[in-house]
C-alpha cells in the first residue's frame, strides 16, 4: 500500500537478529497536506504499515496486523528526517502467524518506534 | 448556555487537525466527560483502502483521532472556544483485531473511554464496531 509510494526500500541486509532495511520516505506525499497542513508529521500508522510491509517482503505473503502488544512512538518523525531510516526486523513464524519485533531508526541511532506485535499471513 | 455534543460533516474540523486525505472520523459525539463515540463511513477513496477494503493503519489512526477530537472536546469544555489541540500516538497497546477488516461502504463507530489523564497525556481504551461486531480494540496514550 504505502511502498514506492509513501516509502522507498534502498536495500535490506541480514543482522545477528533479523533484517535491517534501508528506506527513505518521500516528503512529497500526499498524506501530509493533512497530516497536518503546513506542518508535515510521518503518521505513526504509516510507520506501523512500513514495519508490516517490510515483514511482508521476508515471508514473502501477504498478511494482516491481527495484534499490537506494544508500540511505542519515541520520537516524532518527520519527512525531512526520512532520507536515511532504517527499519530492523526480527521475527519468528510460527503456524501462519508472524510475531514481530521491530524498531525504526536513524543513522544516528535515534529511536521513533519500538514495536511488538503480530502478524497473520494471508 | 447550550453546550454541542455533536459535530459532523466540516464542525469535525472544529476538533482535529488532520485534513484530506487523512482524516478519519466524519461524526463525533460526547456521552459524558468520560466517554465518546465517533464514526466515520468509509469511502472507496480512503487513502487506507486497497481493492474496496480498509486497511489496518486507518483502523488504528481512526482511532487515535477519535480520541484526539475527545481531547479537543474536553479542553473546550473546560477553558472555552480554541483551535484543536495537535495530538500524537505516543503509544499503543494491547491492540486485537477481532473480526475481519471492513470494506468500503462500511460505518465505523468508535467507543472512547478515558483511563487517565497526566500532565499533557491522555491514556484510553478504544473499541471499534461496525453493526453489533467488534473489530478491534486497543489501548492507547494520546500526547499533545
Amino acid at each position: 500500500m504505502l511502498e514506492n509510494k509513501y516509502f522507498y526500500i534502498n536495500s535490506s541486509e541480514a543482522t545477528d537478529n533479523g533484517h535491517s532495511f534501508s528506506i527513505r520516505l518521500d516528503a512529497n506525499h500526499p498524506v501530509y497536506n493533512g497530516h497536518f497542513p503546513g506542518n508535515p508529521v510521518s503518521p505513526g500508522v504509516c510507520s506501523i504499515e512500513m514495519i508490516k510491509e517490510c515483514v511482508e517482503r521476508l515471508v514473502k505473503s501477504d498478511s494482516i496486523l491481527v495484534s499490537i502488544n506494544q508500540c511505542r512512538f519515541i520520537n516524532v518523525l518527520t519527512p525531512d528526517k526520512g532520507d536515511n531510516l532504517f527499519i530492523k526486523v526480527s521475527s519468528s513464524l510460527e503456524d501462519s502467524i508472524v510475531k514481530v519485533s521491530s524498531t525504526i531508526v536513524d543513522a544516528n541511532d535515534i529511536v521513533y518506534v519500538t514495536f511488538k506485535g503480530e502478524f497473520q499471513l494471508k | 448556555m447550550d453546550i454541542i455534543k455533536v459535530y459532523k460533516g466540516e464542525d469535525i474540523k472544529k476538533l482535529l487537525n488532520q485534513r484530506s486525505p487523512i482524516l478519519m472520523v466524519d461524526t463525533f459525539e460526547a456521552v459524558n466527560d468520560e466517554v465518546c463515540i465517533a464514526g466515520l463511513t468509509i469511502n472507496a477513496d480512503n487513502m487506507f483502502c486497497v481493492n474496496g477494503g480498509f486497511k489496518e493503519p486507518g483502523l488504528i489512526e481512526h482511532i487515535a483521532q477519535s480520541a484526539s477530537a475527545f481531547v479537543t472536546y474536553r479542553a473546550i469544555q473546560t477553558q472555552g472556544d480554541q483551535n484543536p489541540l495537535l495530538g500524537f500516538i505516543g503509544e499503543v497497546k494491547k491492540f486485537k483485531l477481532q473480526s475481519p477488516l471492513p470494506c468500503a461502504g462500511s460505518e465505523l463507530s468508535t467507543t472512547i473511554t478515558i483511563q487517565s489523564v497526566v500532565m499533557n497525556i491522555t491514556m484510553f481504551s478504544a473499541e471499534t464496531r461496525v453493526g453489533d461486531s467488534v473489530v478491534a480494540t486497543c489501548q492507547m496514550k494520546l500526547s499533545v
